[in-house]
């Protein structure tokens, strides 16, 4: 296994203590945030973001730099390969040893305690541990000290992050139309001019609808002379929140605002290698809260608001037709894989991001205002699936939705414990049953937008009377039979009663078996190659006093097989006597078939006939003419 | 936002191998135990590791001192003294909470830690499953909280209970592989459906037969337990050979399963 190593990042100047030199597992890099030096590694655009703002304290500065040096410590460390045996690189340990300018302040447990818990959370790493010095060395012209400011605060102005997605979009529009505030919005200038020109884009045509009404604030943080060896950045959204942070406290706020969904924000596993953060938790509301929690030790009155906790992704689209705004829709960027983009699209049609806006867009019926402009690279709902990453994301998100959709309240519980502890005091709960009352709302409704979805992908493309009209490695291809609904051993027996229907009035055509044995010999020549460990006449099963024998069994999956020859003098009481013993005797079974040829149409009425006895949905009646 | 890390499965002809079975498996051909049993062939000097991880043992640890402490005069001080912080609503989800907050920062590896966790918090929601059903709401209180966790407090309770946390632990292992490549190897939603529910099944089949219908892990189980825990709380040592001896038996019965599969 890979040694569990120390990472220390010594910065500003700092000292590196003895007891960390000798460790036997280290890496220790220096970082300086010096403007003038030209050596640096770290190019953090703050001196345009802090010449803009009025006064910054003290800790607040040093809170820049740290969430700065944090971010680039974790774009530096590696974090193991993507087809590593076990991903025990991923969580990596970091000691930062840091001159601030508020000692007093840095030095407090509970900030260091806070600061680390929220990292560890945000980031799935291990350890994040601090030292900080005193007196860190103030150059001349220092960038957080310049004196000329361009804003002047104003009263009623609401911070909010802004990516330039949907989620964030929709919250700017709802905040610009249903309340007087001025926005401040803070985005990261992302190394993909892409994104940027996205934001500038809508930032133009929002200034346009929404005359003097706000300022957007870019900024940007990014190695120089180096190459990042890593490009998960989970602390990213640390250093955002700790910018908007540091913009509200210029304008006297006690909080901003992160607008995204709350079925994106809580980012629900769909597969168990995504567990310690490889499944994001940019916006999980244990995130926000321990950021919270940590920013209230500058100023108690601190929050940070999730406003669209309550929607989905879907709903945050309806956000649009409710705020009569789609036309913005196709100027919000969702895409978090733009570099895979050909240049006449905006999305690449196939990362996380992309399928979930899909999948939104055709809920809402709101594809002529998305996807039918041409924004992706390729329609996976119709057209081939490119690439099997593609394909593993549009399969496990809608294997999700099923596995929610299947669920009631108590299972719900049960099944997602970790899930809901993990948002418990977080999401508005004041009790247990409010949390498990929110959240699974919250995903059923999600369950039953993703299936509305689909129904509607299908009735779009899947035409009754058009061959073709869907490729055999496309999304519809991969639902086509809603099989999944059901269990695999009730597949199973489909498959075996199709198989007899279709043979047995075949078979018996010209001649009726002589007896229930002949029908077992046929039915036996049937199965005996359907599956690994059939049996005729197996096992023998104990009931009370006696032994008794089921006709042909399956092992492997526990089902069992009775056969009944309705003929002659047989009657149908004695049938129905003893289908009802043999349920009682074989009940520790997963399923039981039983196979009733009734070439005499003894039976009138098979529903009433199979009723009561599948009302036991261990068993199924298949009635053979 | 909303991120997930890509994954794969190493590119080495063993892992390649296992990447073909999955590719093979289909709802008629339902190859889960060989596949099961060459992921775990490929894994198997990792368990010396897992069996001696500070996660994996103390979380194990916390069940036995859950059930250990209905059998003192005052459960709530034993678990206190003992680390352990539990509100006096005892619900699921609350002992879930002090779990993570108790294993925190007793961790190694920190993939291991995850897998135990999850697998002990899956053990704590079957026994409050089997045990409470008589309540309306899972969730809802019970007024003697305790009751629930004296029926793991003997040597048969605690069979059933250390079988779930063993086969929950092997199934997250098991899924940690299988779930990088299995939906982009699958011909449709209903094949990768039914390649998870037939490995949950196989692996519950297993750690049934290797715990309850296999007298020897039986009688092992709650031998250990009568001997070790009823009278006195067992030392480290003795909880990190039971850790060893469980996964080996539920290995060797994998194997014994493929061989005669």
């Amino acid at each position: 296994m890979d040694k569990f190593k120390l990472n220390i990042f010594v910065c500003n100047g700092a000292k590196i203590p003895r007891s960390l030199k000798n460790l036997k597992y280290k890496n220790i890099a220096y970082i300086n945030y010096d403007i003038k030096d030209e050596n640096t590694l770290l190019h953090i655009g703050l001196p345009n973001f802090v010449t803009d703002v009025r006064h910054l304290s003290n800790n607040v500065k040093d809170l820049l730099e740290i969430a700065s040096f944090v971010y680039a410590a974790d774009r530096m460390t590696y974090r193991g390969d993507i087809n590593s045996v076990e991903y025990n690189k991923w969580s990596r340990s970091f000691h930062f040893i840091i001159k601030v300018r508020d000692f007093e302040f840095w030095n407090q447990s509970t900030v260091k305690i806070k600061l680390s818990k929220a990292l560890k959370f945000i980031s799935g790493d291990k350890d994040f541990s601090f030292t900080f010095e005193k007196d860190r060395p103030i150059h001349e012209n220092d960038l957080f000290d310049k004196e000329e400011f361009k804003f002047n605060p104003i009263n009623k102005i609401k911070v909010i992050l802004f990516s330039g997605g949907l989620d964030s979009l929709s919250g700017v529009l709802d905040s610009l139309i249903n309340s007087n505030n001025d926005i401040c919005l803070v985005s990261h200038k992302s190394s993909q001019p892409g994104i940027t020109h996205t934001q500038k884009e809508i930032v133009k045509r929002l200034k346009k609808d929404f005359p003097n009404r706000f300022e957007h604030y870019l900024f940007k943080c990014n190695l120089t002379r180096i190459r990042a060896a890593e490009e998960t950045q989970r602390t990213r959204s640390f250093l955002y929140s700790c910018i908007a942070f540091a913009l509200s406290t210029a304008y006297s706020k006690n909080e901003f605002y992160f607008y995204e969904n709350g079925m994106t924000s809580i980012n629900f596993l769909d597969r168990q290698d995504l567990i310690n953060s490889r499944a994001s938790r940019t916006t999980h509301p244990q995130s926000l809260g321990l950021i919270s929690d940590f920013l209230k030790e500058f100023n108690p009155k601190f929050n940070i608001c999730q406003p669209y906790f309550d929607k989905t992704k879907t709903d945050v689209v309806e956000m649009f037709k409710i705020l009569n705004k789609e036309d913005y829709i196709s100027s919000a960027v969702s895409c978090s894989r733009t570099f895979l983009k050909d240049e006449n699209h905006s999305h690449c049609g196939g990362c996380s991001q992309c399928i979930e806006r899909i999948f939104a867009v055709y809920s809402n019926s709101m594809e002529k205002y998305d996807g039918e402009l041409g924004l992706y690279n390729f329609n996976f709902i119709k057209d081939d699936i490119p690439d099997e990453v593609i394909k593993n994301q549009i399969i496990d998100y809608v294997r999700l939705a099923l596995e929610f959709s299947k669920m009631n309240i108590d299972n719900f519980y049960s099944k997602k414990l970790e899930d809901l502890e993990l948002l418990s005091g977080y999401v508005n709960d004041s009790n247990e049953d409010d949390l498990v009352n929110i959240i699974f709302e919250l995903v059923k409704r999600h369950s039953n937008q993703i299936e509305t979805a689909i129904d509607k992908m299908r009735m779009k493309y899947d035409k009754p009377f058009k061959e073709n009209a869907y490729t055999e490695k496309s999304f519809l291809n991969l639902v086509k039979d809603k099989s999944y609904f059901k269990e695999p051993i009730v597949r199973f027996v489909e498959k075996i009663i199709q198989k007899i229907n279709t043979s047995i009035p075949i078979a018996y055509k010209n001649r009726k078996p002589f007896n229930e044995n002949e029908l077992n010999d046929f039915i036996n020549a049937l199965l005996v190659h359907e599956k690994e460990n059939y049996e005729r006449e197996y096992p023998v099963i104990k009931f009370s006093n006696v032994k008794t024998i089921p006709d042909h069994s399956f092992n492997c999956t526990d089902l069992l097989l009775e056969s009944k020859y309705l003929r002659d003098k047989i009657s149908l009481s004695s049938i129905t006597d003893e289908i009802a013993s043999d349920i009682i005797k074989y009940k520790n079974y997963n399923h039981l078939l039983f196979n009733i040829y009734d070439p005499e149409r003894k039976i009138t009425n098979d529903n009433v006939f199979k009723k009561d006895y599948e009302i036991n949905k261990k068993c199924t009646i298949n009635i053979i003419r | 936002m909303g991120h997930k890390r890509n994954a794969f499965l190493p590119k080495s002809k063993r892992w390649r191998d296992i990447v073909f079975q999955i590719s093979n498996y289909s709802i008629e051909n339902n190859n889960i135990s060989l596949i099961a049993d060459n992921i775990l062939e490929n894994v198997k000097d990792r368990f010396k590791l897992i069996e001696n991880d500070k996660g994996v043992n103390t979380t194990f640890k916390f069940l036995l001192l859950l059930s250990y402490s209905t059998r003192t005069q005052n459960p709530h001080n034993f678990l206190k003294e003992n680390g352990i912080e539990l509100s006096d609503n005892l619900t699921p989800l609350q002992i879930t909470k002090s779990l993570r907050i108790w294993i925190d920062e007793k961790v190694d590896s920190k993939e291991y830690a995850s897998f135990a966790k999850s697998a002990a918090i899956d053990a704590i929601s079957y026994w409050y499953q089997k045990n409470e059903y008589s309540q309306s709401n899972l969730f809802e209180a019970k007024q003697n909280q305790f009751n629930v966790w004296e029926k793991a407090s003997n040597g048969t309770g605690f069979c059933d209970l250390s079988r779930k946390y063993f086969s929950k632990f092997i199934e997250k292992y098991l899924k940690y592989f299988l779930e990088r490549e299995a939906s982009s190897n699958s011909s449709s939603v209903s094949e990768r459906e039914s390649l998870n529910k037939n490995l949950e099944k196989y692996v519950e089949n297993i750690s049934q037969h290797s715990f309850e219908t296999s007298k020897i892990t039986q009688s092992y189980t709650a031998g250990w337990y009568n001997k070790y825990v009823i009278k006195e709380f067992p030392s480290d040592k003795k909880i990190k050979e039971f850790i060893s001896i469980a996964f080996n038996k539920l290995r060797a019965e994998f194997e014994r399963e493929q061989k005669n599969g």
